[in-house]
């Protein structure tokens, strides 16, 4: 309860732009300079305009000025893990479609997956059709609001 | 042997000038047992035997008494013997003239005791003593009960009596021939065989009795050729049972060879009583020995001479009597050993193989016996040997394997302790991989794919590749089940990828690594393989240790250093709660574990490979509160140095 009170305390940036480049903004959060990097080519090469975060802490930080379309997060991470992120985010009153990416497709990891707010769990290595695939779906559900039952 | 004795009866004879040639050979033997020189007077002892010195049982008697005298006599003891043949010179005229020559005798050499031997003997003595031995002490032996009644034998005459056991000697008969119809009784016939009636009718009184279920036949008083003849005729199955006989039918003197003849010439086993006939042709009887009697009259003949009154001492000794049977005649008869009552003496066995060659055989077999025994020694210990060596080498081979597939196991229980940390390390380079490859599959489809990029890309996938297969070589490495092999490692290394081996667990643990690795380690020579496993165990060892730890204050330090006296110290220290000193106590005891699911190998196995390297691995609780885990090994030489 203490953490929910302070994180409603965060201040929501009034001059964010969801859909930045035409809602082709998408955030990858992964401590892995060189899986980062390969996301962002991907997505790059299919026309979406990535942005490579290598912590939780500094992605949390751009919300204050840019909202992405959608964002990928590693579940783990160096300073908090993937949920914690989202928990944060979701503690900002911040709705982003989330995707989670794990090397470790374990069963603590998909407990965690069922509670968060994130539409996909996806293992690494992660092939383009799956990875834009779950893109597109994670945006048209949250395009619905709250299909898995997280509203404001 | 005879030239020695004529000559040692020639020496006595010296000595002792006008003392009566002996008769035997033998004899003579006992008067030069008596020393010539003595400082105080020998004390004397008489025998006077009724048979002839030829006669064996007269032999064994008389040399029963001498050895008994020399055995049991801290004195000079000096024996006089005189055989007096009283079988073939009877009457009061031979009376007269022996009385005559042992007086002149006794007159010189005074005996101090007289051993009056067998029934002539003792007969002779008891009514002529006082014509040659007035005041001479008298024992007697061999001689029967028939006539050694109070009133015949006077109080004053301890001695030893001869049983003649008709009953046992026919039970004797009766056990080697169960079947016998017959029994036919052989007697002599002279004028002192009335004391033989006598017998039958007092010690033999047993006998009828016994004989009223045979058929019975008395052979009284026969001449020669007709007894000779008469045991010529018997059915195979009769009894013969052989009386003393002295004197035959036709008034002929008879000695103990008259056994010889009855036996050889009778058709059926002869038994007799008589200790005399034993060993002459007759099976046997229930009797005792000539050696006895005389062993008893010498003790007897001792108590005289050292004091006691004849009239305090036994008067009618009966010694206890015995089955003695002659092995040959057995033979003879086909009669077994085993059907003999037991206690039997069997005397008389024909000398075996054994018996004649003794020496050479014992010898002969000794000899055969260490050569046999040293092969056999020699060989016991070459295969003790070999049987030893190779218990010790499956043995070791069976521990070298079980350690090796124990250590393997651990390892491999590390490994999937550490899957997922792995599946992250793989994940990473091969999404990378992926993404990168599909990026450029999609740029190299448009009109003008950016050759930058592409290039870029290509670079990555080369990199992460090489990435995938590093944490698959340190897998490998560590999962391997190899022989050992000994090669240089640098501990530093090995530390760094045990680090990237859990990196991943690391990091979900919220774990900081410090770590603190002296440049330019010295190498240590040891085996890739169990030196990384040392290092993994510990790690994960002190990652476990912080599960409880705050999350802030989780720190793995890990240090290297080489000593002075030429060792690598490795140190890894956790921050977590320290051992309490009881586990410290048993940490490195193998299925020791505080772990839920540990299987407490881990240290166990660590310490054996650290000292299987020679060196040494220490845990202990730090001053902050955690573990220290230190391993020093020593460094090798490096020879490419060195060169």
């Amino acid at each position: 309860m203490t953490a929910k009170l302070t994180i409603l305390s965060h201040a929501v940036p009034e001059n964010r732009e969801q859909n930045t480049s035409s809602g082709k903004y998408i955030a990858i959060v992964d401590d892995e300079e060189s899986v980062c990097r390969a996301f962002a080519r991907l997505l790059r090469a299919y026309s979406f305009d990535p942005q490579i975060y290598p912590s939780g802490r500094e992605f949390i930080d751009s919300l204050s000025h840019s909202i992405p379309a959608c964002v990928i997060v590693d579940v783990h991470l160096g300073d908090m893990n993937g949920f914690e992120v989202l928990g944060r985010v979701s503690g900002m009153r911040i709705n982003i479609p989330a995707i989670l990416v794990t090397a470790r497709d374990e069963p603590a990891v998909r407990r965690d997956f069922a509670l968060c707010a994130a539409t996909a769990l996806l293992s690494k290595p992660v092939g383009a059709d799956s990875l834009l695939n779950a893109i597109e779906a994670a945006i048209s559900t949250f395009g619905d609001r709250g299909a898995k039952g997280w509203g404001p | 042997m005879l030239a020695r004795c004529c000559q040692a009866a020639r020496r006595a004879r010296t000595a002792h000038a006008s003392r009566m040639s002996v008769i035997l050979p033998a004899l003579t033997c006992f008067v030069m047992a008596s020393p010539v020189l003595a400082v105080e007077t020998p004390r004397r002892v008489f025998l006077l035997e009724g048979l002839t010195a030829v006669e064996e049982s007269a032999q064994r008697t008389a040399e029963a008494i001498r050895l008994r005298l020399k055995e049991r006599s801290s004195d000079d003891i000096e024996i006089y013997s005189d055989f007096l043949d009283l079988g073939r010179f009877q009457g009061p005229a031979n009376e007269d003239r022996l009385v005559q020559f042992l007086g002149a005798k006794f007159a010189q050499v005074k005996p101090d005791i007289v051993i009056s031997i067998s029934r002539s003997a003792v007969d002779f003595v008891v009514r002529r003593r006082g014509d040659f031995a007035r005041g001479v002490p008298v024992v007697y032996c061999c001689a029967n009960p028939a006539m050694g009644d109070a009133e015949y034998i006077p109080s004053d005459m301890p001695g030893v009596v001869t049983t003649y056991d008709w009953a046992g000697t026919l039970a004797l008969a009766q056990r080697l021939q169960p079947s016998a119809k017959t029994v036919v009784v052989i007697q002599g016939a002279s004028d002192s065989e009335s004391a033989v009636r006598r017998d039958l009718r007092t010690d033999g009184r047993a006998l009828p009795p016994l004989l009223q279920q045979y058929e019975t036949k008395y052979l009284i008083g026969l001449p020669y050729d007709e007894l000779l003849r008469q045991v010529s005729r018997l059915p195979r199955d009769s009894i013969v049972l052989l009386r003393r006989v002295f004197e035959d039918g036709s008034g002929r003197a008879r000695g103990p060879e008259l056994a010889v003849d009855v036996s050889r010439a009778s058709t059926a086993p002869v038994y007799s009583p008589s200790a005399t006939y034993i060993g002459l042709g007759v099976v046997g009887g229930r009797m005792d020995s000539f050696g006895e009697q005389g062993a008893k009259v010498a003790d007897l003949a001792l108590d005289v001479l050292s004091g006691k009154d004849p009239s305090t001492l036994p008067h009618q000794i009966k010694l206890p009597l015995q089955y003695r049977v002659d092995a040959r005649q057995l033979k003879r008869w086909g009669f077994a050993e085993t059907s003999l009552p037991s206690g039997t003496s069997v005397e008389f066995r024909l000398p075996t193989l054994w018996e004649q060659y003794r020496k050479t055989v014992i010898l002969a077999l000794l000899t055969l016996a260490v050569l046999v025994g040293f092969i056999g020694l020699l060989l016991y210990e070459i295969l003790k040997r070999q049987e030893a060596e190779k218990g010790r080498r499956t043995a070791e081979a069976e521990t070298e394997l079980r350690r090796k597939e124990v250590t393997h196991l651990v390892r491999v229980g590390i490994v999937s302790e550490l899957s997922g940390g792995i599946a992250h390390e793989l994940g990473q380079p091969l999404a990378s991989i992926l993404a990168n490859a599909q990026a450029a599959q999609r740029l190299v489809g448009t009109n003008s794919p950016d050759k930058k990029e592409v290039g870029e890309i290509l670079e990555d996938i080369v990199e992460e590749n090489t990435r995938a297969a590093e944490v698959i070589d340190r897998l490998r490495g560590l999962l391997k089940n190899g022989e050992h092999e000994t090669v240089l490692v640098d501990l530093n290394d090995k530390l760094r990828t045990t680090l990237r081996l859990v990196h991943s667990e690391l990091v979900s643990r919220r774990i900081k690594v410090q770590t603190d690795l002296e440049s330019h380690l010295p190498s240590v020579s040891g085996d890739r393989v169990q030196l990384q496993q040392v290092p993994l165990n510990l790690i994960m060892n002190a990652m476990d240790a912080m599960a409880s730890t705050p999350s802030s204050q989780r720190t793995l330090s890990i240090r290297t250093r080489s000593t002075q006296n030429g060792h690598v110290e490795v140190s890894i220290t956790d921050c977590g709660p320290g051992i309490s000193p009881d586990h410290l106590r048993r940490i490195f005891e193998p299925y020791f574990t505080t772990k839920e699911h540990g299987l407490g190998l881990g240290l166990s196995i660590c310490s054996t490979i650290v000292r299987s390297h020679h060196g040494q691995l220490n845990i202990a609780n730090t001053d902050s509160g955690g573990v220290t885990a230190a391993v020093s090994l020593p460094a090798a030489i490096r020879l490419a140095a060195a060169s």
